[in-house]
């Protein structure tokens, strides 16, 4: 019998952690396409376990640069749909007594 | 040039320099092409005002080939001004507050952007279907994708609607739906061409790509948009290059080129495709080309590789999308917590949550070694391998696709399948070296089929003139889409 990887429960605690809502319509599909691409990449486990001390060689190095703001954040705030006085708006977070 | 449309850059260049037209007449002419003919193939997302255009040439310095010649931006690259959308419904309102790195080198010299170009959502697929407002249709047969996730870049080129167009390829976006629609398609060396304003799906392996008709117009416009950017972190410090002083009909004494055997032996390889590529090494080998045969065995690990990889790169860059600061948002939700999960839930396609999950599940506690941690060690093997290839051949010979273009909706039930043609062009990216994509006939049913060209680190040059040797000698870079190819 094959292993399951992945249950309903682990996909959507994983919906969760990533701030997205599935219908339950798209549980079970969702998660067999899931299963199908872990299970492709389960071959990865052992052909590593051969290579356990390789790492890849870069050829670029790190680029450092002053950092300066360049841009004016009016036009920024006002990239957000809901906006206020030059700031971002949400919903209440903590209530004054 | 008989017809404006398929003209090279070089010779509406000339006809710009000879005063035969001008610039605003040429911006004229293509944004035409798309009012008239993109109709079926619904390749752009815009197309921007005359006027809009033209605003922003006012400062250029006509000193480029390409100075005057329009081209089309895949839509995510950020253009000032300009809605970036990724084909998300995320972003359909969503305008840039400043120039990409090449946008900006673009607009220096003068080159005209008529528009954007529609993608797979977040550059998420392999054909363009993932757009979350249109399909794009190939014009060599519009019940056929273009290939992805560039599609909306390749088709237009390929119509001849406009002469090059921007792309990003992380694992084969360029180079897929170029050869799908017969047209030259180049994944410089990771690092070439700066990512700044490239919106990032995979980070390490996001590289923007020129699709053109010819190989000189792709090294035209390469040319201009490679070099050194301290506004990328991982941009190389090389210094800006003209690709076109490469192009020699002649290829270099003695080149050894490096046939891999495992890609033509893989599953899904279109007896026809074989037999064009087969076509391409024997023009090679008369032109003096030593063939070699070679296997690069950590390479059938590469869809693997890049699959978990690239999706758990794109779990991390997109957090960014919260719905707050730019994107969709949903005004009614009433707490913090509903505003982040309606937005994502509402703003993301199916697709590109999938690939976020997948990315959260190989990242997390209990996973991360046995699958991203994994697949970066295979990466790493998979660059030795190259490097090692490359010490025996200048460069490596492989397929593009395994077959030509498939109908839209081909692999709906079985969205694995599909993805595992990432095989072929994955490598490139996550070995880091520059590919190219170049047009080497067709199947028995019409359809466009390419080769793949790699080449170690920086070897663009090399590349370029390989490629350029090949096209000389064939006819494919001159054969349009007969839908498109009677058109003015």
């Amino acid at each position: 019998m094959a292993v399951t990887l992945i249950t309903q429960e682990e996909l959507l605690k994983l919906a969760t952690l990533s701030c997205i809502k599935l219908e339950a319509h798209e549980v079970e599909p969702l998660r067999e396409s899931l299963e199908a691409v872990l299970g492709y990449a389960s071959r990865l486990k052992d052909i590593a376990a051969q290579h356990q001390d390789l790492h890849i060689q870069q050829k670029s190095t790190n680029v450092f640069r002053v950092d300066k703001a360049t841009l004016c954040t009016d036009p920024l705030v006002e990239s957000a749909q809901v906006h206020e006085n030059n700031y971002f708006v949400v919903p209440v977070i903590i209530k004054q007594s | 040039m008989n017809n404006l449309s398929f003209a090279t850059i070089h010779e509406l260049s000339q006809a710009l320099k000879d005063k035969k037209i001008s610039v605003s007449e040429l911006i004229s002419f293509f944004s035409q092409q798309f009012s008239e003919h993109d109709g079926a193939l619904k390749s752009a997302l815009e197309i921007f005002s005359q006027e809009s255009i033209e605003h922003e040439l006012k400062n250029a310095s006509a000193t480029s080939l390409l100075s005057g010649i329009p081209g089309l931006i895949k839509d995510n690259i950020c253009q000032k001004g300009r809605i970036a959308s990724c084909s998300s419904k995320m972003l359909e309102n969503y305008r840039a507050s400043y120039d990409a790195t090449a946008i900006e080198r673009l607009k220096a010299v003068g080159a005209p952007l008529l528009g954007r170009a529609n993608m797979d959502e977040f550059a998420m697929g392999s054909s363009t279907e993932t757009s979350a407002f249109f399909k794009t249709a190939n014009p060599w047969d519009i019940s056929r994708v273009p290939g992805g996730s560039s599609g909306g870049s390749a088709a237009c080129v390929a119509a001849g609607l406009v002469p090059w167009a921007l792309g990003s390829d992380t694992g084969g976006s360029v180079r897929q739906p170029a050869s799908f629609c017969n047209i030259v398609g180049s994944k410089p060396t990771y690092g070439l061409v700066s990512r700044y304003g490239l919106i990032a799906y995979a980070s390490s392996l996001d590289q923007i790509g020129v699709l053109t008709r010819t190989v000189h117009d792709n090294a035209v416009v390469m040319s201009e948009i490679a070099g050194h950017d301290e506004r990328d972190s991982t941009s190389l410090r090389v210094k800006k290059t003209d690709y076109t002083q490469f192009l020699q009909r002649k290829l270099p004494a003695g080149l050894k080129i490096g046939v891999v055997t495992n890609a033509f032996e893989a599953e899904g390889m279109d007896a026809d495709v074989v037999k064009r590529l087969q076509d391409v090494l024997a023009v090679y080998e008369k032109s003096g080309a030593v063939i070699k045969r070679l296997s690069l065995p950590a390479m059938d690990y590469g869809a693997a590789v890049y699959f978990m990889v690239s999706r758990a790169e794109a779990a991390s860059n997109l957090a960014r999308f919260d719905g707050i600061r730019y994107g969709y948002r949903d005004t009614d939700a009433k707490t913090l917590s509903d505003v982040y999960v309606n937005d994502r839930s509402h703003g993301f396609g199916a697709e590109v949550k999938r690939r976020i999950l997948i990315g959260n599940y190989a990242l997390s506690s209990g996973h991360a070694d046995a699958y991203y941690q994994s697949a970066k060690t295979v990466q790493a093997l998979m660059r030795q391998q190259f490097l090692q290839a490359f010490k025996e051949v200048d460069l490596l010979f492989m397929p593009t696709t395994p077959s030509g273009a498939f109908k839209f909706g081909a692999f709906d039930n079985d969205r694995l399948k599909m993805d595992l043609q990432d095989y072929f062009n994955a490598s490139a990216n996550l070995t880091g070296v520059p590919a190219l994509s170049i047009p080497a006939g067709f199947t028995s049913d019409g359809l466009p089929v390419g080769f793949q060209l790699i080449g170690p680190d920086l070897s663009e040059g090399l590349l370029f003139n390989a490629a350029y040797a090949y096209e000389q000698q064939t006819p494919w870079h001159t054969m349009m889409p007969p839908a498109y190819s009677s058109k003015k």
